[in-house]
């Protein structure tokens, strides 16, 4: 390995390391509390090299935010092909799931929704990278089960709200009050309820 | 007038007052950033009789909270004797959202995310109250409305969470991320989409 390549992945493996750290200093105590300082501590960085990876708080906090959207738009896409239309929605909902309690998303959205009065721009970016995004991966996917005949005709972009909507009045709510909200026990059955309810609502 | 009634007469204007005062620092501040001291300064009474109504900040905030979440949000005088089911949820619907946005009910719960990494107790607390929707008056329309069959019977807890989630999912969700956000301008075709997905699982002529 040349010496270009050896500083490469050195670099690679502190800005990996500033990250995770990142990730739970602001995840844990919210976004203003969050200190650079702490955060090159915990990645066992100099506070100089933290600035060269990361200009500011600011950007640090945009690179988390663009790294968890990354995640949510891989894993959502779901092919219907060879699944019904209630195994697609299970598929969907626990997709979403894995994002908000394994990848954390649940605490992301409560620290940039509790830092609107100061720093609006930071809920924005996840407004529009995150929840956005998977509007449009659920609309999608809705419009393919309307065009294959399983659900009736409709708007997509109303019932992708109200299934959002109850699925998260169960996952995602209880989670932005709580520091320690877990997956409910009953989780499943819960999530088969909700789409029980859009299926007696949208299915042809 | 007797002097008894006199003196909780100005007990209650000064309860109201500071109540008032606090809500506007906790919005502006938060509720770490806000100082006793300033709300009863803005309020015009002395600390210590802040004191005296209010034990603690914890207690004020709570009491905020409570104030939005029962008095405005009273859902008592939902239903009408000639009231069509449609007529009764949109009614609910309209009072729901003027907690949230007139009476800033979705600026109060940003507070509250705020802290619950530092005073998780209250954030679940307020959790109960804001965004669980534990009101009885509510329970007691919907429950009216089973009654004359407006709705089928159902499990009208669960179905108010359903309902509940949509309408959130709709108009609140939106309005976290922005600040002073206000209801869209065609908020009443969206609340009637609410309304057709809950009758389609409640209503009278909803499939079993």
């Amino acid at each position: 390995m040349g010496l270009a390549s050896y500083r490469r992945s050195v670099s690679e493996t502190k800005r990996a390391a500033i990250l995770k750290a990142a990730r739970e200093n602001f995840l844990n105590g919210g976004y203003s509390r969050a200190a650079m300082a702490d955060i090159a501590r915990d990645a066992d960085v100099s506070t100089a090299t933290l600035y060269k990876h990361f200009a500011s708080k600011d950007a640090l906090f945009a690179a988390i935010v663009e790294e968890s959207c990354t995640t949510i738009n891989n894993l959502l896409p779901t092919d219907i092909k060879g699944r019904d239309v209630r195994q697609v929605l299970k598929r969907f909902a626990d997709a979403y799931i894995e994002q908000q309690f394994d990848h954390r998303m649940n605490e992301l959205l409560r620290v940039v929704i509790a830092e609107v009065p100061t720093a609006p721009h930071l809920a924005s970016a996840v407004y529009a990278d995150g929840v956005v995004a998977r509007y449009e991966q659920l609309t999608i996917t809705l419009d393919a089960l309307v065009e294959r005949g399983d659900l009736k005709k409709h708007d997509t972009r109303d019932s992708a709200l109200h299934l959002g909507g109850m699925v998260k009045e169960f996952v995602v709510w209880p989670a932005l009050f709580s520091p320690r909200f877990e997956k409910p026990a009953d989780l499943d059955a819960k999530i088969d309820a909700c789409i029980d309810a859009f299926l007696k609502i949208y299915a042809s | 007038m007797g002097l008894d009634t006199h003196r909780r007469k100005i007990s209650d204007r000064k309860r109201t007052s500071i109540l008032r005062a606090a809500k506007d620092h906790f919005l502006k501040s938060g509720y770490t950033g806000a100082g006793m001291a300033n709300i009863a300064r803005d309020a015009d009474v002395s600390t210590a009789t802040l004191y005296k109504h209010f034990s603690s900040k914890e207690e004020l905030f709570a009491a905020i909270v409570r104030e939005v979440a029962f008095s405005t949000g009273d859902y008592s005088g939902a239903i009408g004797p000639d009231d069509t089911a449609r007529d009764v949820l949109y009614r609910l619907c309209r009072i729901y959202l003027g907690v949230q946005f007139d009476h800033k009910a979705n600026a109060l719960m940003r507070v509250v995310m705020a802290e619950v990494p530092g005073v998780p107790k209250l954030a679940a607390d307020m959790y109960e109250v804001l965004g669980n929707r534990r009101n009885e008056t509510l329970m007691a329309v919907i429950d009216e409305m089973i009654r004359r069959g407006l709705l089928k019977p159902h499990d009208s807890a669960f179905g108010a969470r359903l309902g509940g989630g949509m309408l959130k999912e709709v108009f609140v969700w939106p309005a976290l991320f922005k600040p002073d956000a206000e209801l869209p301008a065609d908020a009443d075709e969206k609340i009637h989409r609410v309304i057709d997905a809950y009758l389609a699982l409640y209503g009278p002529d909803a499939k079993d």
